[in-house]
């Protein structure tokens, strides 16, 4: 500071020539304008997302004789990965992203196509994922995620001249859009994704400014397709028991309600202050299924206790108002509804994958974000962190 | 930009007070209004410069260092408030309600489960993870040689049972796992099934499989093995097959109880206690961190024999040969230390292996040597010769008249083969094995005195080893003797007892007159290693020491020439024995032509170590002699036992003592 004469306000005069080192640190400098709370609450999710996989799959390696770190080293392994994505992600002007956004569009629905085609595999129920070699896997549903947001912002944001709401016509494209990969997702069948593609067009839609009546509309006809295809039994029948052990645990123990009885009992056996991390005996004893993808959050609830559980739902509360406050700030149309589509997937993520284990939620399975093993997901997440960064960046005057 | 420069830093935030210094260049005149943008470089069609929701007071401060590098945008008329915009942010606005009032929501349900229901499912869920009580099997004790040798030992090995619940596919568990059980597959199945529905998490499918077994099932496919347990036990083996069967006995096939020989009586000690688990478990494997009630099993104690392994495997083989070919019906033989009445060997022919006791016909189980009783005969001798000595009625030296018959109380007793009379010594009645002759010696004392002696000798009571099946003879009081009884007696029929009792009564002479109760069980250790030596009786003064050296010394005239247990002679050693053959009681008084051939020895007799004591159930070929049949055998297994046992010879010779005349 010496080394620079003193303003009357305090803060050192900007000399030339100026160091490098100072630069990054400048007030305008676009890592001083990243959001460092929302950084610094995905670091804590991702940290103890890592521990709670570890916790979850180390006990059961052990018995195997397999290597009890196997889980935590490709979950470790993806976030650097998806954290490179993400960077990607984050650097050049997503209003350019915005000219590629067809591409990018047009990629994802290739992908959920070749998962549709022989090259594509079954795990537990759903045809959602391409094997690759090297025991890698990707699930292409999690990338059209981040393409149908992108998408979708372009669509609704390509306004007419003296237009400041899109138009009827462009929210039937919209749908039109979205209804091509949310079928595709159907096809495999793979129902979380699909409803957490749904909420995100219509969260989309209403916040583009989009008439009321498209949004109540939207809403009822979700409502009333929910409806019909459980009645009229379009869903394959362990997507129905899933849905229904919720209403009705006792009727199915040993199956579906299955993991959710032993979920809440894990969650409950915790107790406020839990069994600590690696001493849940529900968790440790392999008692539910599926615990370091979608029933990771028993994990927290058992080991973690009360206070682990909170922390996690405070963490993911605070990515959510983080990136709400992108919306709100963006600079355009296009930044903000790439924002608003990344607030609708994960809150959606997060509320149904939450609410199932604590049984208020009917069973289907999405990931809880940046927090569940699993890399299509991770890298997706870390990816849509990169966009919510690249549109705060590049707000124009913005308090800090 | 001028007006940023100047501001104070909070003139911006409080336009309003009017604080700011009257002079201040670019001051806004219009306190309180917002700072417009001036031409804006850029090219967004939505800046901010549309929107009318507030801004915090921080946006000056941000908005000044932006203007100060970037020229000002563009003033543009404030647009009016557009509804739909407004709609989209305050519908943004009412989504971020919405997500906290659901994020709440979880809390408050997070803390339902957690807080307050959270006992409830803390209990809900150990009980969910409990296993039934199971049984922690107490490992049983070996059976051990005197030095050492397990004779019965418990090998790890697992009962293999199904939790019906875990079992994914019925038919395909059953059939892979039948087949490596040896078990029908669609009676498993059926099993299975029958468990599964009824919720059973229980079903046996095999007890005691050997690890190798455990560890093929375990490495079938997870479909296959699913529901499978495994439940570590332990399975009785004996590592020596036939060796000591008779005595060790066996353990129930699918139990943990001993059935005979020492695996039943020593069957508390063997046993152990077992204890008893209640624990949460997932998959069947403890859960490290769960709750858990239990009670240590408390190993059995090893037992240590007086067996010696060697000797009796030698003893084993060399009786199941004599009773091969003497096609007797049965053959025993005893081997036991002079001086503390320890059991080296105790050898039984027809034997069995315990490994598979279950094959072997029920007669080859019985331990003879204790449960079976006999007439001695001869054998019986030495003790009215000793009684008659003790009492001072005859000396070795005292010459009778022996004729080959002599009629008492009615009846007619023969001598085994015809002779003319003899005037031979006591030494010769005994080295001639003459039934008259000792007759003439037991007439010297009364009833009561013999049956006193005998009693002392052990006849009619129990040996006391503690082995199952244990025979205290038949051996009538003194006051239901018939008119002959005295004098049968006097040469060992008209009672019966074991061969145990018999070789008693040759330790005792071995022993200096005094009596140490036979013993097959040395000491029990205890799972710290302790040894617990086994008690065995008060040793007990049947005859003096002088009266038992002289007896010893009538008996070493029987293997000598002239005496009838000739083949009884070890090169080099002092033998002292006794032949006896007897008639074998029962169809309505003694069988024609069934005879129990005997032999029993002392070597060295000058310093007495061992007594081997050899009898043969009604041989049917080759003789039915007691010298002929057993003194072989006593040669055999003997010389054997010396040897293992390092014995020296003495180096004496026995004495030439005079038979008086006998003929020949």
């Amino acid at each position: 500071m010496s080394a620079y004469p003193q303003t009357p306000y305090g803060g050192s005069a900007r000399v030339p020539p100026r160091r490098i080192g100072w630069a990054a640190l400048d007030r305008d400098a676009p890592l001083r304008r990243l959001d460092w709370v929302l950084l610094a609450a995905v670091v804590g999710l991702l940290v103890v997302g890592s521990l709670l996989v570890w916790s979850a799959t180390r006990q059961a390696a052990i018995d195997s004789g397999g290597d009890p770190q196997a889980y935590l080293k490709k979950h470790v392994l993806n976030i650097f990965i998806g954290t490179g994505l993400g960077v990607c992600a984050a650097m050049f002007d997503y209003r350019t992203l915005r000219m590629y956004a067809p591409i990018v569009y047009g990629l994802s629905i290739v992908g959920l196509l070749v998962v549709l085609s022989p090259l594509g595999a079954t795990i537990r129920g759903s045809h959602s994922w391409i094997l690759l070699p090297g025991g890698f896997s990707l699930q292409p549903s999690e990338f059209a995620k981040v393409a149908l947001v992108v998408g979708l912002a372009m669509l609704l944001s390509e306004k007419r001249d003296a237009e400041d709401s899109p138009r009827d016509t462009d929210v039937l494209l919209v749908l039109v859009g979205a209804a091509v990969p949310l079928a595709l997702i159907m096809l495999q069948p793979d129902l979380g994704t699909a409803l957490v593609v749904s909420s995100i067009v219509i969260g989309m839609i209403a916040v583009s400014g989009a008439r009321i009546r498209w949004v109540v509309g939207l809403l009822l006809a979700a409502a009333v397709v929910a409806f019909a295809v459980v009645q009229a039994g379009l869903l394959d029948d362990y997507q129905v028991k899933r849905l229904t052990a919720f209403v009705n645990p006792g009727d199915d123990p040993g199956g579906a309600a299955y993991n959710v009885s032993q979920g809440v009992i894990a969650i409950g056996g915790g107790g406020l202050d839990g069994h600590g991390l690696f001493h849940g005996p529900q968790t440790q004893g392999g008692f539910v299924p599926e615990q370091q993808t979608d029933f990771i959050f028993t994990t927290a609830g058992e080991e973690l206790g009360f206070r682990g559980g909170i922390l996690l739902i405070a963490l993911l509360g605070l990515i959510l108002w983080r990136a709400c406050r992108i919306a709100w700030h963006a600079d355009d149309l296009f930044g903000r509804l790439v924002a608003v589509g990344v607030v609708c997937w994960f809150s959606f993520q997060a509320f149904e994958n939450i609410g199932m284990t604590l049984g208020i939620m009917p069973v289907t399975g999405v990931p809880l974000p940046f927090v569940s093993y699993g890399g299509s997901s991770m890298f997706a997440n870390l990816v849509a962190i990169g966009l919510l960064q690249n549109v705060h960046v590049r707000r124009s005057l913005l308090p800090d | 930009m001028g007006p940023a420069r100047t501001d104070r830093p909070t003139s911006g935030a409080r336009p309003a007070t009017g604080a700011r210094p009257a002079g201040a260049v670019g001051g806004r005149p219009t306190s309180g209004a917002r700072p417009r943008p001036v031409g804006s470089a850029r090219t967004s069609g939505y800046g901010e410069a549309r929107y009318r929701a507030p801004r915090p007071r921080a946006y000056d401060a941000a908005r000044r260092s932006e203007q100060a590098r970037r020229p000002a945008p563009p003033r543009r008329p404030a647009a009016p408030r557009t509804l739909t915009l407004g709609d989209g942010r305050r519908r943004l606005k009412a989504a971020l309600l919405v997500l906290a009032f659901i994020l709440s929501l979880f809390a408050g349900r997070l803390f339902q489960l957690q807080g307050v229901e959270a006992s409830q499912y803390a209990a809900q869920a150990v009980d969910k993870r409990m296993t039934n009580p199971r049984v922690l099997p107490a490992v049983r004790g070996e059976i051990l040689d005197r030095h050492g040798v397990a004779l019965a030992t418990s090998v790890e090995a697992y009962d293999v049972v199904a939790n019906p619940q875990n079992v994914e596919e019925p038919a395909v568990t059953a059939k892979a796992v039948a087949r490596l059980l040896d078990l029908d597959a669609a009676e498993v199945q059926a099993d299975i099934e029958e468990r599964k529905a009824k919720g059973s998490k229980y079903l046996r499918l095999k007890q005691r499989v050997t690890p190798e077994l455990r560890a093929t099932i375990r490495a079938l496919d997870p479909t296959e093995k699913a529901g499978i347990e495994f439940i570590k036990t332990s399975r009785r083996t004996y590592p020596a097959d036939s060796v000591a069967a008779n005595v060790v006995g066996y353990v129930e096939r699918d139990g943990d109880h001993g059935k005979a020989g020492l695996e039943l009586a020593m069957d508390s000690t063997l046993a152990g206690t077992d204890g008893k688990a209640e624990y949460e478990a997932a998959k069947g494997t403890q859960l490290p961190t769960g709750a858990a009630t239990i009670v240590q099993p408390v190993d059995g104690q090893d037992v240590v024999t007086t067996i010696d392994r060697d000797i009796q495997w030698v003893a084993q083989s060399s009786i199941a040969a004599k009773v091969k070919e003497a096609k007797a019906d049965w053959g025993s033989v005893v081997v036991m230390d002079a001086k503390t009445g320890e059991v080296y060997a105790m050898a039984t022919a027809p034997t069995f292996n315990p490994n598979t006791y279950y094959k072997a016909p029920a007669a080859a189980l019985g331990n003879y040597p204790v449960s079976a009783n006999y007439e001695p005969g001869s054998t019986a001798k030495v003790m009215t010769v000793a009684a008659a000595i003790q009492e001072g009625k005859v000396t070795p030296m005292t010459r009778l008249t022996v004729p080959d018959h002599i009629g008492r109380a009615g009846e007619v007793f023969h001598d085994d083969e015809p002779h003319p009379t003899w005037q031979p010594t006591v030494t010769g009645v005994l080295a001639k094995s003459s039934n008259v002759g000792t007759i003439q010696v037991a007439e010297r004392m009364s009833a009561g005195t013999l049956d006193r002696y005998l009693r002392k000798f052990g006849m009619g009571s129990k040996p006391g080893t503690g082995l199952p099946g244990e025979e205290n003879g038949l051996f009538p009081q003194v006051k239901d003797w018939s008119g002959s009884t005295r004098y049968t007696v006097a040469f060992g029929q008209g009672l019966a007892g074991t061969l145990l009792q018999q070789a008693s009564v040759y330790q005792t002479l071995a022993n200096g007159g005094v009596r140490v109760a036979p013993s097959v069980v040395k000491a029990t250790v205890g799972a710290d290693g302790a040894q617990s030596p086994a008690t065995n009786g008060k040793p007990t003064r049947v005859v003096s020491a002088a009266t038992a050296k002289q007896v010893m010394q009538m008996m070493e005239a029987v293997v000598l020439e002239g005496g009838t247990g000739i083949r009884a002679a070890i090169p080099g050693y002092r033998v002292a024995g006794k032949t006896g053959t007897a008639q074998i009681a029962g169809c309505g008084g003694y069988c024609a032509g069934k005879f129990q051939a005997s032999f029993v020895g002392v070597v060295p007799a000058d310093k007495p170590r061992l007594v081997v004591a050899v009898t043969l159930h009604y041989p049917k070929k080759v003789s039915h002699f007691g010298g002929v049949l057993g003194a072989p055998v006593f040669k055999e297994v003997a010389s054997f036992a010396l040897q293992t046992l390092g014995v020296p010879p003495t180096g004496a010779r026995s004495p030439k003592l005079n038979l008086g005349n006998v003929g020949r």
